[in-house]
């Protein structure tokens, strides 16, 4: 049996990677599919706890197939907010919006 | 009818009010109006005298507000001391309505005068009935007010709005003591009536120390209201007013509200010696240095101002030597003959064509035979000559300095009677006997120190019915000089009838406290007080206040009209204190440099204080808070990484705080 | 509606305001009417309430409590209700409120928004003087503040921006001082109660703060600090001297009517909520404090007449002189006698309507020769007539002129504060002489001013000024003769103040 811990392990480092590649990538679609990263990650710690857990029961599952159709929608949604912006402002580079400037 | 007794402030009052809303309309019919609300008034004034000489007396007060379980009333009352100050205001309210008609006649503004002249005489005779101390004080206010309004009635002169301000906030500082007084004194009594006040004082409820605190304070009001030194200084200046107004409130009614005042509290007085004393020699002061400067001044409104003000430093020397009738008696003769000299003056100005200065005069007699007349008959009455109304209050208040004063106050009151009987003939020889001198120049004297004098001249032509043209012009006068051409002539009935009344009333005024018809005028206003014996002089007193009397008109007879004496005699021999009278003993400037100053000053450093430290503090605190937050701001640069890894960072430093403190998580 | 007359006067402004805004801006004359339909009826509602209240009765009249937030422990009552301290100050409120609409007929700038901003804080004033629970006291007190904001920052002067943000945030701050300060006596009162019981109510607030089930929770320095925090709070909108500096700024900015209604009210809240608040719940810690009131209240008189003294600017001129003068309010409820807290409500009336007439007059000037600068006018008798006599009239009336309102008040306050017990302020016959030099200063600045402004020789620019408009002569005439009813009969006033006057005196054993 392989310990939970490992699972664990493999989680936060590819949450870490995708964090990391969020706050760095300056490219869009990049930093979408870092999101992605992110969200399978947890998926991944779900998964495992459900399993192997010290409460192991389905409730875990169930919610990973929530997270992966809501990750769908996201993308989708995402990506159309990326078309748009990309044919206002003819680029998907993360440095050049900082509209949220005060 | 003396149930009916608040009819006689009303009349002038409904007048005042139809002249507010209506005087537009009625123009020069406005005289008609006020004329007539002063003719009921003083018939019902007679008749209530009448009543309360047979006996009767009347109060009615009606709650005017109430705290806790404390309330003060309003009302009327008549006493046999109002009684007989209600004839004094309406008669010489009357004369004053009357004689106006003709000299005002040329202001476009006559309605406006009628109408603050209602007024004046409602608020005085309000003040007259109060059967309060406080609603004496109300309608004292008032008067200030009406004094204002008349002093500045041509407000288009500077030096009248000047007068305007200095008189009202001079009067005003005197009236804070006395308002404060009142207040001490209700706090002790527990009531502003006359009668609580005067049983407090004689059943000894109120301590020594307030007693004499509170008489000083309410002293300090009468100081200010009857021109007193050393508050004396707006009386003068209040000359800038209309003639009729100088006779009416600058001379008879108003700035005798402070001797009445001092009447109406003299139990209050009476039972502290120290506040009397301080009356008498307030009183001796006055009348002596004011004498001084009326021996010098060529402005004949500002000589008899000054003459007012050293009389009524007399009647306040006979308060303050337990004087009490003779200085009441003394109020009402100088009622008479100072109205009557204001309007002589008056007279006397219209003729001479708004021309104030005595050395443009001269030579009158034979022009104008009732002005001269009747001005001499107000002279000798106010120099003190046998058997004028003015010998016999003059000799009382002389019997009370003697008597219950000391040897200063009486030598004092000497002197300054000599001067009176001077500077008075000084001015009547200057006026009507010799050559007229106002024949062609326009403004001999320019340079003169009194030079704010000449600013009154043509005040009339200024105000004709040029409504659209510049007030500027008012001040020069007027380029046509047509009119300085024509020789003075005697005035209208409007004018002389006034001046009759009064004349005959100086003198026969006296006749009412005769000492060998047993003091009449004594035994009706000190019935039912308690106020200790009145002094009476001796035989000799009377004969050497008439000696007095006659050499000072002897000597101004030899200066002014015979020339044996130089006219500049005492001039050249002491040019010092002639400036120093001509300038007023410079208190104008002492109390500029000492009060106005260093108040605007202060007034100045505080401002500055203000909007750089108190409220450069608030702007301070304001400005730092939106500095840091600029600050922080900046640090904003809108890029969603950065915020991103800020807060995570956030996030991680909780979650480590949070074990490190072993806080909620542990 | 007889039983919620006061709840339709509170909200009859707001549905008026409602009523506006479905008005196309264009019609201008029909806003402005509605405008004054509305507030007219309030004054009608408040004077029928006025009709109605009953002079003999100590305590609330006109009283309605309703429950309005029930949260486990914290529980905010609608609870309304007026005696003799609200009651003239919500017939001011109205009056002025209704004039001032008048006086700003001469409007043209965004006419709707104006009139709806004026009617939310009509609401707001009325608000404040008949809640009676702390935190409907405190929204009330809130609401004025917007409306004012806008009414100073959209059509005020030249320095609008400023003075609009200025007020808005010192006054804020003393809001947001009062609401913590409301926070902590209701906390406190709770657990003095042994958290038995927990009311935002004031009066019931005042009751347990007098009989706490557990007198040791409030202690003295406790309650010391509550009062102290509540005067600040109060005296940044009173205002008390060093608190005073956003009152110059908002009111000579402001726009006539603003001004009316900012001199006129809401500075009187600031003296309400002292009496009602800081008097009523901690009668004891004023006692304690009232030499300090009484000092401040004495600078403040003194201070704002030097400072009326030196101004250049006739509006800043008479807003310096509402500062002097609202230290009479001062003077007055430190002496804690039945004279002298009636002085202090008679100051606030008296004051609503002087100021508001003296701001009215400036406005009207300022309309016509286009300045304020005391030195360039001059003359205005000549030209100006009815204005000047009407200015000249507001002057005296606010040097206190015996016949108009100002005297009674001040009257009374020196009564009051000459009456003072020795073992409440130990030097109050100093305190009281110094306060009358303030007296005389008034005098000399009001009457200086007149002298350079309505006196004097005509100047050439003035010549042919339109005089009085008919519309004018409302707001004129009903200040004045409002100001000379009270003055030549107190009685009308005192009549209606003085149960709760004695209510308030008898706290702390006469």
């Amino acid at each position: 049996m392989v310990p939970v811990t490992f699972f664990l392990a493999l989680a936060a480092i590819l949450f870490c990677i995708g964090l990391y590649g969020v706050l760095t990538r300056r490219h869009l679609v990049i930093v979408l599919v870092c999101i992605e990263l992110m969200l399978n990650s947890v998926n991944i710690n779900l998964v495992a706890f459900s399993a192997i857990g010290p409460f192991a029961n389905i409730t875990g599952q169930v919610f990973t197939l929530f997270v992966i159709t809501v990750a769908a929608a996201e993308a989708a949604v995402g990506l159309a907010i990326l078309i748009a912006l990309y044919r206002n402002r003819n680029s998907i580079d993360v440095i050049k919006h900082d509209l949220l400037r005060w | 009818m003396i149930q009916n007794a608040w009819l006689i402030p009303v009349f002038p009052l409904i007048a005042f009010l139809i002249l507010l809303f209506f005087g537009r309309f009625l123009k020069e019919k406005a005289s008609y109006v006020g004329i007539a609300a002063l003719a009921l008034s003083f018939i019902v004034s007679v008749l209530v005298l009448f009543e309360r000489i047979g006996g009767e007396t009347y109060k009615f007060v009606i709650e005017w507000i109430t705290f806790g379980e404390s309330a003060i009333t309003m009302g009327y009352e008549v006493t046999a001391l109002n009684a007989m100050m209600l004839i004094v205001v309406t008669l010489v309210s009357l004369v004053v309505h009357i004689f106006s008609r003709e000299y005002m006649h040329d202001d476009n503004r006559i309605h406006v005068f009628y109408s603050y002249l209602g007024l004046f005489s409602f608020s005085m005779l309000g003040l007259v009935l109060a059967p309060n101390v406080l609603q004496l004080f109300i309608f004292w206010e008032l008067v200030g007010l009406c004094s204002f309004l008349l002093v500045g009635f041509w407000y288009f002169k500077p030096e009248a709005a000047a007068a305007a301000k200095k008189a009202f906030l001079t009067t005003r500082i005197g009236d804070v003591g006395l308002l404060l007084g009142l207040v001490i004194l209700f706090n002790q009594t527990g009531s502003f009536d006359y009668g609580v006040i005067y049983a407090a004082v004689e059943n000894g409820l109120i301590n020594d120390t307030l007693i004499t605190a509170t008489a000083l304070l309410i002293f300090l009001g009468a100081v200010g209201k009857s021109a007193q030194f050393p508050l004396h200084v707006w009386l003068p200046d209040a000359m800038e007013g209309p003639t009729p107004v100088s006779a009416l409130i600058h001379a008879a009614t108003m700035v005798a509200a402070g001797v009445y005042l001092v009447g109406v509290m003299y139990p209050l007085f009476l039972a502290s010696s120290t506040a009397m004393t301080v009356v008498a020699y307030t009183g001796a002061i006055t009348a002596f240095f004011a004498a001084t400067m009326a021996l010098v001044m060529t402005d004949i409104k500002r000589v008899l101002a000054y003459s007012t003000i050293s009389q009524l430093g007399f009647m306040i020397l006979a308060l303050g030597t337990a004087g009490y009738v003779a200085g009441l008696f003394h109020l009402m003769t100088h009622a008479f003959f100072k109205a009557l000299l204001f309007l002589g003056a008056g007279s006397v100005i219209f003729a001479v064509h708004h021309r104030q200065d005595i050395r443009d005069m001269g030579g009158l007699w034979s022009k104008m035979k009732i002005t001269s007349v009747t001005f001499l008959i107000g002279a000798l009455a106010i120099a003190g000559v046998f058997p004028l109304a003015g010998f016999w209050s003059k000799e009382e208040i002389l019997a009370s300095a003697l008597l219950n004063g000391d040897g200063f106050l009486f030598a004092i009151a000497l002197i300054t009677a000599f001067m009176t009987a001077f500077y008075m003939f000084r001015l009547f020889f200057k006026t009507f006997t010799g050559e007229y001198r106002g024949g062609d120049h326009d403004d001999p004297h320019a340079d003169d120190p009194q030079v704010d004098a000449y600013g009154a001249a043509d005040v009339a032509e200024a105000d004709n019915p040029r409504d659209d043209s510049m007030d500027k012009e008012a001040h020069v006068p007027p380029a046509e000089d047509h009119d300085h051409h024509h020789s003075p002539e005697e005035n209208s009935g409007f004018m002389t009838l006034p001046l009759i009344v009064l004349a005959s009333l100086a003198v026969v005024a006296g006749l009412v406290n005769l000492p060998f018809m047993g003091h009449p005028l004594e035994g009706f206003l000190t019935e039912g007080l308690n106020l200790g014996a009145q002094p009476h002089g001796a035989l000799w007193l009377a004969i050497l206040s008439l000696v007095v009397a006659g050499s000072g008109i002897a000597l101004a007879w030899a200066m002014y009209y015979k020339g044996a004496i130089a006219e500049d005699f005492f001039a050249k021999k002491a040019p010092g204190v002639h400036n120093l009278l001509l300038n007023k003993y410079y208190l104008d400037e002492i109390y500029t440099a000492v009060f106005v100053r260093p108040t605007v000053a202060i007034g100045r450093f505080f401002w500055e204080m203000d909007k750089s430290i108190v409220d450069g503090i608030v702007n301070l605190i304001g400005r730092s808070t939106s500095s840091t937050g600029r600050s922080f701001g900046r640090r904003h640069n809108g890029q969603l990484q950065t915020y991103g890894l800020v807060s995570i960072l956030g996030g991680i430093v909780v979650i480590a705080l949070a074990f490190v403190l072993r806080g909620y998580f542990g | 509606m007889m039983g919620n007359l006061l709840t339709w006067l509170v909200f009859v402004p707001l549905i008026g305001a409602a009523l506006i805004l479905t008005i196309p801006r264009e019609n201008v004359n029909v806003i402005r009417s509605l405008a004054a339909i509305v507030s007219g009826s309030a004054l009608v509602l408040s004077l029928i309430i006025w009709g109605g209240f009953d002079r003999g009765v100590s305590g609330m009249q006109f009283e309605t409590v309703a429950p309005w937030f029930d949260i486990g422990f914290l529980q905010i009552n609608y609870e309304i209700g007026i005696d003799g301290l609200s009651m003239p100050l919500l017939v001011l409120t109205t009056i002025v409120t209704t004039l001032s609409i008048f006086a700003s007929f001469s409007i043209v700038k965004r006419v709707k928004e104006f009139y709806v901003w004026t009617l939310v804080l009509l609401t707001g004033m009325l608000g404040v003087f008949v809640a009676l629970d702390m935190f409907l006291f405190f929204l009330f007190f809130e609401l004025t503040l917007i409306p004012m904001f806008f009414l100073i920052g959209i059509w005020g002067g030249k320095m609008r921006e400023y003075a609009s943000f200025k007020f808005l945030i010192y006054t804020g701050l003393g809001s947001a001082i009062m609401f913590i300060t409301f926070i902590a006596m209701f906390v406190k009162g709770a657990e003095a109660m042994n958290f038995q019981e927990t009311s935002f109510s004031m009066i019931r607030l005042a009751e347990i703060y007098a009989n706490p089930a557990n007198p040791e929770v409030l202690t003295g320095a406790l309650k010391g600090g509550l009062f102290l925090a509540l005067f600040v709070a109060f005296a940044i909108k009173l205002p008390v001297f060093p608190f005073h500096t956003w009152l110059p700024n908002a009111h000579v900015e402001a726009p006539t009517a603003a001004s009316m209604i900012l001199a006129g009210v809401l500075l009187k809240m600031g003296g309400y909520g002292l009496i009602r608040v800081g008097f009523g719940v901690l009668p004891d810690q004023a006692a304690r404090f009232a030499t300090l009131i009484a000092i401040l209240g004495v600078i403040n008189i003194i201070y704002g007449a030097l400072l009326a003294l030196v101004q250049t600017d006739l509006k800043s001129l008479v807003a310096y002189s509402s500062i002097s003068h609202m230290g009479i309010v001062l003077l007055g409820v430190a002496s804690f006698t039945t004279a002298g807290m009636q002085g202090a409500i008679f100051q606030l009336v008296s004051h609503g309507f002087i100021s508001a007439l003296l701001f009215f007059m400036v406005g009207a000037i300022y309309e016509r020769t286009k300045t304020r600068t005391i030195s360039e006018l001059g003359g205005l008798s000549k030209s100006v007539p009815i204005l000047a006599g009407f200015m000249l009239a507001a002057a005296m009336a606010s040097v206190g002129l015996p016949g108009l309102s100002g005297f009674v008040s001040e009257l009374l306050a020196f009564i009051g504060i000459f009456g003072a017990s020795a073992d409440l302020i130990p030097a109050a016959y100093t305190i009281g002489v110094i306060g009358a030099i303030g007296i005389i200063l008034t005098a000399a600045y009001l009457l200086w001013a007149m002298q350079r402004t309505t006196f004097g020789p005509m100047k050439e620019k003035y010549v042919g000024l339109p005089d009085a408009r008919p519309m004018e002569y409302v707001p004129m005439v009903g200040l004045l003769v409002l100001s000379i009813a009270i003055g030549v009969y107190p009685h009308l006033l005192s009549d209606v103040i003085n149960t709760t006057v004695i209510d308030i005196v008898s706290k702390i054993g006469g």
